[in-house]
């Protein structure tokens, strides 16, 4: 017996006051670069950007990755008397999307779920730390 | 086979699995009374596109559960699925040790000493499955009763193909369980302590047989009782004897014996 798919996806968000700021910290990742030359034909700077790709690692695992400017926005009914707390939610920020798949079936007998998202956790981070290093 | 050419063809095999589907539902939602057929067939053709998928291999635990990086590698403590995979490759390469080096005895015979320290290893591992350790239990015996006798072919062959099972299944599944059992008893004697015995209810057994590693007996007025396990969960048998009814003679050697229980 085996699983066809697993895996697990993370998305992290860093909380920023402005879209500019998400623009300028992607363009340090240095993964995202349009030459003057060819941003020229559009315009003369970047206000958004966004880049998605898939990566694998030796044919067995692949990575879906997507870093953008997040914008959401808070939109409930609720009764007046009850009030909230949504600071913590991130309405302007940073989206770091994840997505760690295995490409090859896995036996059954060998999966443990704690141990795959404990280490991804800590191979997350070791990416996204590298992203600014 | 490339990188892209792999995943480009696995990319393929999930666009058939979910064209399967779609066609399937089309089609029952479009004549009901041929559901079952529809339902029969698109299993066939998924469970053959699955069957093609694991020929492209399997991923091995190493892949799954190492680190991104060897810097991680180094400060994270392994986990345990992997710590036993990779003991069980260390200790497969014993094995094949032993069958390469067969005709040269001693040192078949080395390697096989050496191979024995993995039930060992595998005690000091915690957190695995209560299945795991019986096959353990399992393994300990069966190498206990080859304790005097030398190793053939046939039987470094078994132990591999135990490892082989214990290795793509390492939180053991009852069947697996089983189909270890059924290796070894087909190659060792599971018996333990009991293998010199008769365990049939209401039958003579040689007390020398029984009284072995696991089973204790007390001396008490002349009467002998006393309960053990055989190495193998499930086979506990418990003995009792009237010694002042024998002779001295069958005191020592063979002493009716009746076994009131055998769970």
């Amino acid at each position: 017996m085996f699983f066809t798919r697993i895996g697990n996806r993370f998305v992290y968000t860093l909380k920023l006051d402005s879209k500019e700021e998400a623009t300028e910290l992607i363009s340090k990742t240095g993964l995202f670069t349009i030459p003057d030359k060819k941003l020229a034909i559009f315009g003369d700077k970047v206000t958004n950007s966004q880049f998605k790709f898939t990566a694998t690692k030796d044919d067995e695992i692949g990575y879906n990755i997507n870093i953008s400017h997040l914008s959401r926005k808070i939109d409930m009914q609720i009764p007046k008397c009850i009030k909230y707390d949504a600071s913590a939610y991130t309405l302007e920020g940073l989206l770091i999307d994840i997505d760690y798949h295995p490409l090859k079936p896995f036996d059954v007998g060998n999966f443990r779920g704690n141990d795959l998202v404990k280490k991804n956790k800590k191979d997350m981070e070791y990416i996204i730390k590298g992203l600014w290093a | 086979m490339g990188i892209t050419n792999t995943t480009q063809l696995l990319e393929d095999i999930d666009s058939a699995r979910y064209k399967v589907i779609d066609i399937a539902s089309a089609f029952t939602t479009a004549s009901p009374e041929v559901r079952s057929a529809a339902e029969t067939v698109s299993t066939k053709i998924l469970d053959g596109l699955t069957t093609f998928e694991v020929m492209g291999g399997k991923l091995s635990p190493e892949s799954l559960y190492k680190p991104l990086s060897s810097e991680l590698e180094s400060s994270e403590k392994p986990s345990e699925l992997l710590k036993i995979h990779s003991l069980i490759n260390e200790y497969e390469q014993r094995l094949t040790n032993a069958l390469n080096y067969f005709d040269d005895e001693i040192a078949k015979e080395t390697e096989m000493t050496l191979f024995q320290r993995i039930v060992f290893e595998f005690d000091y591992i915690g957190s695995l499955s209560d299945n795991f350790y019986d096959a353990n239990t399992a393994l300990q015996v069966a190498l206990f009763s080859q304790n005097t006798k030398t190793f053939c072919r046939e039987q470094i062959g078994a132990l591999k193909e135990v490892l082989d099972l214990m290795k793509g299944d390492i939180k053991m599944f009852d069947t697996t369980l089983e189909k270890i059992w059924d290796i070894l008893r087909k190659h060792f004697s599971l018996a333990g302590p009991l293998a010199e015995t008769s365990c049939e209810k209401e039958s003579s057994a040689m007390i020398s047989g029984i009284s072995g590693a696991g089973v204790t007996y007390t001396i008490v007025s002349g009467n002998v009782s006393g309960a053990g396990t055989a190495g193998i969960p499930g086979h506990t048998v418990t003995a009792s004897c009237d010694m002042a009814s024998c002779t001295e003679e069958s005191r020592t050697k063979e002493t009716s014996n009746k076994v009131s229980s055998i769970e």
